[in-house]
C-alpha cells in the first residue's frame, strides 16, 4: 500500500463488478491552490484596495470586496467539484505493441452534486536539455449528479509486455479558473500488449497432427461422424442445438473431411527470425491470419504450450502468451 | 504559430462584458475613443477564426502592428486631452486598451487579462458616480462578466446558457456575507496613500469662493444635494435658513473673490442671543474647504475653524460625505471688526461704476446717516421694478451699471454685487455672503435637503455700534424667494416635474412623496454605505457594542466573522443532495401520521407490516383500510409495481381513522 496512501478502497460492493478497483476521493486528500489566473486576480484585488484606500470611495471597497468574497466562494465551489468522486477501474482491452492502450476509469457521482469539466490526465516529466517540460495527455469530462461515467485514458503503448498504468492526476478549475483543485489516484490497471503483427504472410507447413479426427474442422459438405463436447471458441453453428435443447449438454456436431487441418506454431518455426521480439511478431502475425481462416492452430513456445483451439478466446489465450513470453 | 484558442463564444462573453462595463464612460469620453473600443472589439469578432498560414510566420511584424497601435492609441489620448495623467485620460487609456486587449486575445491569459481589465473599467465608474442606479448596473455588469469566466471554464459545454447565468448570480450571492463583513470590519484607513489626480473630483458642483454674473444662477438649475440637516427640535423657518458660505470682500467690477488670504486674522467677537438651535448637517462632496452653518454658528466643530469673517472652514477638501454636529443661534451680533477690514469692506474697482457712484453720492448726500442711507438704496431698489430671474439679458459693458439703470433683470449674485458697489461708494464697509438660503423639508424622514438650487448671495453692512448686518436685496425685490423658497420665488419651475403632471394636484402630491422617499433612500444610502470612513466605521462598531477598536482588534475580528461565514457557506455547498423522496414513501408518510394522530404513531424500527399488525390488535375497525393501504404501498416499494400508486393515493386521502376514547 506504500504508494497508495491517498487512497481509500471502497469495501466490497455488489455494484462493482469484482476485480475492480476503486479509489473515493475523501475530502482531506483533495489539494486546492490558486491558479496563475488567480494570482493575478489577487494582485488585481489588491491594486482596486490600494485605489479605493486612495479614493476613499466606498462602492471602490465595495467592488473589492465582492470579488474577494467571490473568489473564496469560487475556492469552495472548486473544491467542491472534485470532492466525493469515486474512481473505479477496469481491466483494460489488449493492444497491439505501437498501438494506443485505453485505460477504462469508471467515475461514479453517486455522492455529489453535478461534476463539471474534469480532467484527467498523466504528468510526465520530459527532460530536454536544462529544460524540464511537462508532457501529457489530458482527457475532459462531466458527470451528472448521481451518474456514473466512463472515460478511457489512453497511453501510447510502445513494446510488447504488460503496460502498467500510472499515477493519474484528476483535476478541476471549475467554475472561474481562479483555482485549481486535484487528486491523485492509482488505479493499478494493467494492459496486456501483444507483438506488433509483422513478418512474412508466409503460413509455416500444416502440422498434422496424430488424431486429426478428433480436431476436425466442418467443411461442410461432408459426412456427419458424430459429436464431441463443447470447447470455448467452437463456431456456434457447429453447435448441435437440438441436443441441447433436450437438455443433454451442449455437443459439437462433428464432420469428417479432407479439411481437417491443424497447424501447430512453435519455437521451431520461427529459430530462422534473430530477435526473439521479431519472433514473436511473426507468430503473432500468423495466429491473426489463421484466425480468420477455418484452420485449428495451437502454439508451443518455451515455457508454455497451448492445444490447438480456434476463435476470439483462443486467439486471446495465444497472444497473451506471446506477451507475456519472457516475464 | 499565431493560433486562436480562445473560441467565438468566450470572445463574445467577454466583449460584452467589457462594454457593458465601459458604457456609462462613453458620453464622458471624445466620441473616437468608444468608437475605436467597438471597433476592435467588432474586429476580433468578424476576423476570421484562424489567421492565415502568412501570418502565422510573421511574429515580428505582428508585434511591430501591435506597438504602432498602441502608439496611436496613446498618442491620440494625448492630443485629446493635452496629458497622460489625471482621472479622465486614466479613464480613455483603459477603455482603449480594453479593447485593444480583446482584440489581440488568443490565449487563457490574454482572456483573463481582459477579464480584469473589464473590472477595473467597472471601479473607474464609481469614480465619477456612487449611486444606486450606478450600483445596481454594475452588479448586473459583474454577473455578465463572471458569467463569462464560467464559459471560459465550461469546458464540457455541461450547462446551458440560463444555468450559467444562475449559477454566477449563486456565486456572487453566497459571496454577499463575506462581503457585508469585510466592508464593515476591514480595518478603514483615512485616504489618500498617494496623490489624487486634480481631475478627480472634477463635475462636483457647489458654491465657490468667487462669484460673476451667472455663477449662482447656474448652480439653480442644478438639482443635486449640497447637504442635509437634520434639527434635533423643530426645524426654524424658512427665512432664517441662511446657510454661511464664503465671504468675498474683493471685486474687479465683474467678479467677486474672497481677496488676499488673511489667514493671520483672528475671528473678531461675537454675541449671541436667544435660544441655540443643534443640528447635524450631512455634507456632499464638494472638494472644497468650507462647509455651510446656519447663521450664526457659535463654536466651530472638530476638525474645521472659524475664518476672520465667521465661514465654517474644514482643514481639507471635502471629498467624501460627511457628517458634523452645529449650534447655531438667530440671533447675534458681529460687533467688533478691524480698521484693516472695515476699509476692506470699501475697496471700489478703479473708476469703474460711474453711474451707480453718481446714485451713491446722491443718496449719502440727502441721507447722510448710514442708516437711512440702506433704507433708502433698498427702497429705490423695490420701486423701480426690478425683475428676479434666472434668466437676466446678457450684459457685456459695465454690469453693475447696466443692471441698475438699464436691463433691472437680475438674479441674487446681481442684487447682492450691485447693492454691494451702491454701499461702498456711499461709504458703508459691506461685504457679500454667499452660500444656501432656505431647503426643502423632506416629511419622509423630518429632515431638510438644501439643494444647489439654493444658493443664494446677500450681503452685510457694518454699522457703527451695531457691527455686521444682513441686508438681503434679494428680499426687497423678491421677498417670496426668503419667505417660500426658491421654488415658489422664479417663474420658472426649477422642480422637475414630469410633462402631464404640472395640472393634477394629487399626481404632483405624489410625485413630491415619490421624490421625498427617492432622497431618503439615497440619503441613508449616502450615510450608511458611501460615508463609511474611519470614523464612522468606528461609531458604527461602537454602537454594536465593540469597546477597544483598533486595527488588530479589527482584523482579528474580521477573521473570526469570515471564518464562521465561510465555514456557513461551506455546509451549505458540500450538503448532502436530498434523497429524492419515492412518491409511495411520501403517501405512506400521510398514513403514519393520520394514524399517529389517533395514538398509533409508527415507530423507528417497524416495517410497514409490522405496524399493520400492531395497527390490528387494538384496532379492529380499521382492518380493510389498513391492510388495504400496507398491501398497496408494499407492492409499489418493494415489488415496483408503480400502477398502483393512484390507487395507493386515493386510499389514504379518504382514510380518516375515528378517534377512540380507550376506556
Amino acid at each position: 500500500m506504500g504508494t497508495q496512501v491517498f487512497l481509500e478502497r471502497l469495501p466490497a460492493d455488489p455494484s462493482n463488478i469484482i476485480g475492480f478497483q476503486s479509489a473515493q476521493l475523501k475530502r482531506h486528500r483533495v489539494y486546492i491552490f490558486p491558479t496563475t489566473q488567480g494570482w493575478l486576480y489577487g494582485m488585481m484585488l489588491i491594486v482596486m484596495l490600494l485605489g479605493a484606500i486612495n479614493y476613499n470611495n466606498s462602492m471602490a471597497y465595495m467592488l473589492c470586496f465582492l470579488l474577494a468574497s467571490l473568489g473564496q466562494v469560487c475556492m469552495l465551489h472548486t473544491y467542491r467539484n472534485l470532492s466525493g468522486l469515486i474512481i473505479t477501474s477496469s481491466k483494460p482491452k489488449a493492444v497491439f505493441a505501437g498501438q494506443q492502450a485505453l485505460f477504462p476509469i469508471q467515475l461514479d457521482n453517486r455522492l455529489g452534486l453535478e461534476k463539471f469539466s474534469l480532467q484527467i490526465e498523466q504528468r510526465k516529466e520530459i527532460k530536454k536539455l536544462f529544460l524540464k517540460r511537462k508532457e501529457s495527455q489530458i482527457i475532459s469530462i462531466g458527470i451528472d449528479a448521481g451518474k456514473q461515467s466512463v472515460c478511457h485514458y489512453p497511453v501510447q503503448s510502445s513494446q510488447r509486455g504488460i503496460l502498467a498504468s500510472e499515477r493519474l492526476k484528476i483535476s478541476s478549475n471549475f467554475p472561474l479558473g481562479l483555482f485549481i483543485t486535484w487528486s491523485y489516484f492509482e488505479t493499478e490497471q494493467e494492459c496486456l500488449v501483444y507483438p506488433a503483427p509483422r513478418g512474412q504472410k508466409q503460413l509455416p507447413p500444416h502440422t498434422l497432427n496424430k488424431d486429426d479426427a478428433n480436431y476436425g474442422l466442418q467443411s461442410g459438405t461432408d459426412d456427419f461422424i458424430g459429436f464431441r463436447k463443447y470447447r470455448p471458441g467452437d463456431p456456434i453453428n457447429s453447435i448441435a442445438w437440438k441436443v441441447f435443447a433436450r437438455e443433454q449438454g451442449l455437443l459439437v456436431k462433428q464432420f469428417s473431411g479432407k479439411g481437417s487441418q491443424t497447424l501447430i506454431f512453435n519455437w521451431e518455426s520461427v529459430l530462422h527470425i534473430n530477435s526473439i521480439e521479431s519472433r514473436l511478431s511473426q507468430l503473432c502475425y500468423w495466429i491473426l491470419l489463421t484466425e480468420q481462416t477455418s484452420l485449428y492452430y495451437g502454439l508451443e513456445i518455451p515455457s508454455i504450450s497451448i492445444e490447438p483451439g480456434h476463435g476470439t478466446h483462443h486467439k486471446e489465450l495465444c497472444l497473451e502468451a506471446l506477451a507475456r513470453y519472457g516475464n | 504559430m499565431v493560433k486562436r484558442n480562445l473560441n467565438i463564444h468566450q470572445i463574445m462573453w467577454l466583449a460584452l462584458g467589457v462594454v457593458l462595463a465601459s458604457l456609462p464612460h462613453w458620453h464622458r469620453l471624445p466620441l473616437w475613443i468608444p468608437i475605436s473600443h467597438v471597433s476592435l472589439l467588432a474586429a476580433r469578432i468578424y476576423i476570421p477564426y484562424q489567421l492565415p498560414a502568412f501570418w502565422s510566420q510573421q511574429k515580428g511584424t505582428i508585434n511591430i502592428i501591435r506597438l504602432i497601435i498602441m502608439f496611436t492609441g496613446v498618442a491620440s489620448v494625448y492630443g485629446s486631452y493635452g496629458s497622460l495623467t489625471g482621472r479622465d485620460v486614466g479613464v480613455a487609456l483603459l477603455v482603449l486598451l480594453a479593447g485593444f486587449k480583446i482584440f489581440e486575445s488568443n490565449s487563457k491569459r490574454d482572456f483573463y487579462i481582459s477579464s480584469y481589465l473589464g473590472y477595473f473599467l467597472i471601479i473607474t465608474n464609481f469614480f465619477y458616480t456612487q449611486t444606486i442606479p450606478t450600483a445596481t448596473y454594475m452588479m448586473f455588469v459583474i454577473i455578465i462578466m463572471t458569467t463569462g469566466l464560467i464559459v471560459f471554464n465550461d469546458t464540457e459545454q455541461q450547462l446551458t446558457l440560463l444555468k450559467r447565468f444562475k449559477l454566477s448570480t449563486t456565486l456572487l450571492i453566497q459571496a454577499i456575507p463575506l462581503l457585508l463583513i469585510l466592508f464593515i470590519l476591514f480595518p478603514r484607513v483615512n485616504g489618500p496613500l498617494w496623490g489624487i489626480p486634480k481631475d478627480a473630483f472634477d463635475g462636483v458642483t457647489g458654491i465657490d469662493d468667487q462669484m460673476s454674473p451667472g455663477t449662482i444662477s447656474k448652480l439653480v438649475q442644478s438639482n443635486d444635494v449640497a447637504f442635509r440637516v437634520t434639527f434635533k427640535d423643530k426645524i426654524p423657518e424658512q427665512s432664517k435658513l441662511y446657510w454661511r458660505g464664503p465671504i468675498l470682500w474683493h471685486t474687479d467690477g465683474r467678479k467677486w473673490t474672497t481677496g488676499k488670504n488673511k489667514s493671520d486674522l483672528e475671528p473678531s467677537i461675537v454675541e449671541f442671543g436667544g435660544e441655540p438651535i443643534h443640528y447635524d448637517v450631512t455634507i456632499e462632496p464638494s472638494n472644497k474647504k468650507w462647509l455651510f452653518g446656519l447663521e450664526m454658528v457659535s463654536k466651530p466643530p472638530d476638525k474645521t475653524y472659524f475664518t476672520h469673517d465667521f465661514q465654517l472652514k474644514t482643514y481639507e477638501e471635502i471629498r467624501t460625505r460627511k457628517a458634523f454636529s452645529l449650534s447655531s443661534y438667530s440671533t447675534f451680533r458681529l460687533n467688533k471688526e478691524k480698521n484693516s477690514n472695515i476699509e476692506r469692506g470699501l475697496m471700489l474697482p478703479g473708476t469703474s461704476h460711474p453711474k451707480t457712484r453718481e446714485l451713491a453720492s446722491k443718496l449719502r448726500d440727502e441721507f447722510k446717516e448710514p442708516a437711512l442711507i440702506i433704507k433708502a438704496a433698498l427702497e429705490w431698489l423695490k420701486d423701480k421694478d426690478f425683475v428676479y430671474t434666472l434668466v437676466p439679458p446678457l450684459m457685456t459693458d459695465d454690469m453693475v451699471d447696466e443692471f441698475l439703470f438699464n436691463t433691472r433683470q437680475g438674479f441674487c449674485e446681481h442684487y447682492a454685487a450691485a447693492f454691494t458697489i451702491i454701499m461702498r461708494a456711499a461709504g458703508i464697509p459691506t461685504r457679500i455672503i454667499t452660500g444656501y438660503q432656505g431647503g426643502e423639508i423632506n416629511p419622509v424622514g423630518n429632515y431638510l435637503i438644501v439643494r444647489q438650487h439654493d444658493a443664494h448671495a446677500w450681503t452685510e453692512v457694518w454699522l457703527e455700534n451695531k457691527g455686521w448686518l444682513r441686508i438681503d436685496p434679494t428680499a426687497i425685490v423678491s421677498p417670496i424667494r426668503v419667505s417660500e423658497g426658491i421654488n415658489d420665488a422664479l417663474p420658472e419651475a426649477i422642480i422637475n416635474i414630469p410633462l402631464g403632471l404640472e395640472n393634477s394636484e394629487t399626481a404632483l402630491r405624489l410625485w413630491q412623496e415619490l421624490r421625498n422617499t427617492a432622497d431618503m433612500i439615497n440619503y441613508k444610502w449616502a450615510q450608511w454605505v458611501l460615508g463609511y470612513s474611519p470614523e464612522q466605521q468606528k461609531r458604527f462598531l461602537q454602537h454594536l457594542g465593540f469597546n477597544s477598536i483598533d486595527w488588530k482588534n479589527l482584523t482579528f475580528s474580521l477573521f473570526v466573522f469570515l471564518g464562521i461565514i465561510v465555514a456557513a457557506i461551506a455546509i451549505y455547498i458540500f450538503r448532502k443532495t436530498p434523497e429524492t423522496i419515492e412518491p409511495a414513501r411520501k403517501y405512506y408518510d400521510i398514513f403514519c401520521k393520520k394514524m399517529a394522530a389517533v395514538g398509533l404513531a409508527r415507530r423507528s424500527y417497524e416495517g410497514p407490516v409490522d405496524f399493520a399488525q400492531r395497527i390490528l390488535t387494538t384496532r379492529q375497525d380499521l382492518e380493510s383500510d389498513t391492510q388495504n393501504i400496507t398491501n398497496l404501498y408494499v407492492l409499489i416499494r418493494y415489488c415496483s409495481d408503480d400502477n398502483k400508486l393512484l390507487q395507493l393515493k386515493a386510499a389514504i386521502k379518504s382514510f380518516t381513522p375515528a378517534k377512540i376514547i380507550s376506556n
